[in-house]
């Protein structure tokens, strides 16, 4: 009896929890889906209303004509895509080969490809802007693609991966005479397929949103990218519109969202399986 | 992993990364015209203008003189600020560009842009035109180094809605003492606070100069942070702090002032010029009426000036200076300083602008931006422009958050805020 008793409120202490935890990270997402819909004067209303009776689609109209939002997208997904294309083809064989071969120099480098993890971008962003300035690559996609065409974490993530995979089936392949390129193709990712998805959702995330790096990088609209656009409608000196600001937002987060709901299922099996080493 | 698609992929970005991509199609017309970058910050009302004017110019006096010019938008004044630096030193400039008025001084003496003063004589510009507070801002060392554009002066908003139930005139308070009587007033019977406010320099900078000082000494070589004119100004607003008749909010929660006002938490605060606009279209939205009215006087009335001058870049040929100085001149002329006076709510920069039936019109509809000329004319002054004001500035917005926010004492952070200016060096790089 007393043990059912202290089962069912630990239960609900755990609802309580998990219901708190739901909260932190549901109400902004609500907060920035219902400001989309009000007018300018509800938009700081106090006390808050938590419900829209008339609400205004117009609003995503404003934000959809008041930046190049068509060819800022366009310019996202160009940059967002082929970062996870070159990322794809630089971080697999060098996690690969970090993970399974011993070289000359391979500790050497791994700590290198490590510690350019440890410089923040901004340290290095004038440099490799005058780089680039020179270079004649100011506005171009190169400029935007190529500082991200590879990234030490994703190598660091998926050397771990391919680390956990025993020696005996990879024996095995090099028995029936497969070759590394095989190996990896047919072996390797497919076991670290969860970790590749959750990678590529991590990196897809984080250039979708990437705004510090394009805006430096460019000065007209040519290859200007979303998250450019979307802060753009906060940059008024007449006050802000919340209400515009928010629908762009909206805009800006809705890809990110989509890919999360089909990526999930293999981003729980990544860290499931790491975890069960 | 099926490969094809992806060595596919692969090829599509290194033809598209090796493509430099072009933002505006060239324009028409015989022989190649001089195509020139124009860099403009802000978006919204403003972008809309900057875009159409240039739009005008290439229509008219860009296609008769063979020029065309694309505005590019940059940001916020420091963005654009920081984006013509590091173009400068990579040698690669706009034409032209707005600049904060603050930072003429800094961007003329590394040598970022031009003087125009031979131009200015050449064609005769007549700056007298011009309203005299805001030229100090566009000189350095008694060279021309901009023309005003897009300026403004901090004004006090009045829901005036509020001050009826309090019994208030609506035209505002005159002076300081007027000021703290309207916010004691207003507290007491309406509950809302008579005033809020965040830590904010041109609020400032406003204060003291109605106070009869100035943030920083005349040559401002020196800081006036921890004179008698400054402690009268901080213990002013202290007082009313104290008596829970204001609200003050740290510089960084500025956003919280929007709330205030839309909610009719408080029946005055101080913004922009610029800010009109929008702040009379939620008061109707949210019932209640707005006016404006001058910074108060204690000493005298005063307030600064604000906004960008455009300026040329030097790192450009001749020919290229000749047309950027076609575009600036034709963008500063009265029909144009009119349509952007209207068009955002910025000051009009000329008395002709201000002059024409247009701009009278809309005083008729909307008095409100009338008190906004009227100050600028009667009261208004620069900027300090030392380089080291920005750092300057941020000291100033932390003893202002110290004292009205936190409520430090106020001899004594004012006395450690001059000291730190003195011991830094801050302002002796002029």
């Amino acid at each position: 009896m007393l043990a059912a008793v202290r089962k069912t409120s630990r239960t609900t202490i755990v609802l309580l929890a998990d219901l708190l935890i739901l909260a932190v990270f549901f109400i902004p997402f609500y907060w920035m889906f219902l400001t989309a819909f009000k007018s300018l004067g509800q938009t700081l209303q106090m006390p808050p209303i938590f419900s829209v009776p008339n609400p205004r689609w117009g609003n995503f109209r404003s934000a959809f004509e008041a930046i190049p939002f068509l060819s800022m997208l366009k310019n996202s997904v160009i940059v967002t895509f082929s970062i996870l294309v070159c990322q794809f083809f630089t971080v697999v064989p060098a996690a690969y080969a970090f993970a399974r071969f011993k070289f000359p120099g391979g500790r050497f480098l791994f700590g290198l490809t490590l510690a350019t993890m440890m410089i923040p971008a901004q340290l290095v962003f004038l440099p490799l802007f005058l780089m680039f300035s020179r270079m004649g690559l100011v506005n171009t996609y190169a400029s935007l693609i190529l500082p991200s065409a590879t990234s030490a974490f994703a190598i660091f993530m998926l050397r771990q991966t391919f680390k956990q995979v025993p020696q005996e089936i990879i024996e095995a392949a090099r028995l029936d005479n497969a070759g590394e390129v095989k190996i990896l193709r047919k072996l390797m990712l497919p076991i670290a397929r969860p970790t590749l998805v959750t990678l590529g959702l991590i990196t897809f995330i984080a250039h979708w949103n990437d705004y510090f790096w394009p805006f430096v990088l460019t000065t007209n609209n040519a290859v200007r990218t979303l998250p450019i656009g979307v802060n753009s409608l906060r940059i008024s000196e007449g006050g802000i519109k919340y209400n515009i600001l928010m629908a762009g937002n909206v805009l800006l987060v809705l890809p990110v969202l989509v890919a999360f709901f089909f990526a999930q299922k293999q981003i729980v099996k990544a860290f499931t399986y790491m975890g069960e080493k | 992993m099926k490969k094809t698609p992806a060595i596919i992929a692969a090829l599509a970005i290194a033809a598209f990364m090796l493509s430099p991509q072009k933002s505006q199609a060239a324009p028409s017309g015989t022989g190649k015209p001089i195509e020139l970058v124009y860099w403009y910050s802000w978006t919204d009302k403003i972008q809309e203008n900057n875009v159409n004017l240039t739009k005008m110019f290439n229509e008219s006096r860009g296609k008769e003189l063979n020029i065309h010019v694309t505005a590019e938008y940059q940001g916020t004044y420091d963005d654009l600020h920081q984006k013509l630096q590091a173009a400068h030193i990579a040698g690669d400039p706009p034409s032209v560009s707005v600049m904060e008025i603050a930072s003429t001084r800094r961007f003329a003496q590394n040598g970022v842009i031009v003087p125009l003063t031979s131009y200015i004589k050449r064609d005769n510009v007549d700056m007298d035109d011009f309203f005299k507070g805001l030229l100090p801002n566009c000189n350095v060392d008694g060279e021309w180094y901009g023309l005003p554009y897009l300026r403004s002066t901090p004004i006090m908003y009045m829901n005036t809605t509020l001050l009826a139930k309090a019994g208030l005139d609506p035209k505002g308070p005159e002076t300081w003492a007027d000021l703290a009587e309207y916010c004691r007033a207003i507290k007491e019977k309406t509950g809302a606070y008579g005033l809020s406010m965040y830590s904010y320099i041109w609020v400032l900078e406003a204060f003291m100069l109605s106070n009869g000082s100035s943030t920083l000494t005349a040559d401002e070589m020196k800081s006036n942070i921890d004179t008698p004119a400054s402690r009268e100004v901080f213990a002013f607003f202290r007082d009313l702090v104290d008596g829970n008749y204001i609200r003050c909010v740290a510089g960084s929660d500025s956003k919280k002032i929007d709330a205030d006002y839309m909610n009719q938490k408080t029946a005055m605060w101080f913004t922009s010029t610029a800010n009109l606009t929008q702040i009379l279209s939620v008061a109707e939205e949210n019932g209640f009426e707005v006016n404006t009215c001058f910074i108060p006087a204690n000493k005298t009335h005063g307030v600064p000036t604000g906004g960008c001058n455009l300026v040329m870049a030097t790192l450009q040929s001749d020919e290229e200076k000749e047309a950027a100085w076609q575009f600036i001149k034709w963008m500063t002329e009265t029909p144009q300083a009119a349509y952007a006076h209207a068009y955002t709510g910025y000051v009009p920069s000329r008395k002709s602008a201000a002059a024409t039936p247009e701009i009278q019109a809309l005083y008729e509809k909307k008095p409100q931006f009338r008190v906004a000329l009227d100050q600028l004319e009667l009261y208004s002054s620069g900027r300090p422009m030392n380089p080291g004001y920005t750092q300057v500035s941020e000291e100033y917005v932390a003893v202002m958050d110290a004292i009205w926010v936190n409520g430090a004492d106020i001899d004594s952070t004012l006395a450690a805020a001059g000291e730190k200016i003195v011991r830094m060096k801050l302002l002796d790089a002029r």
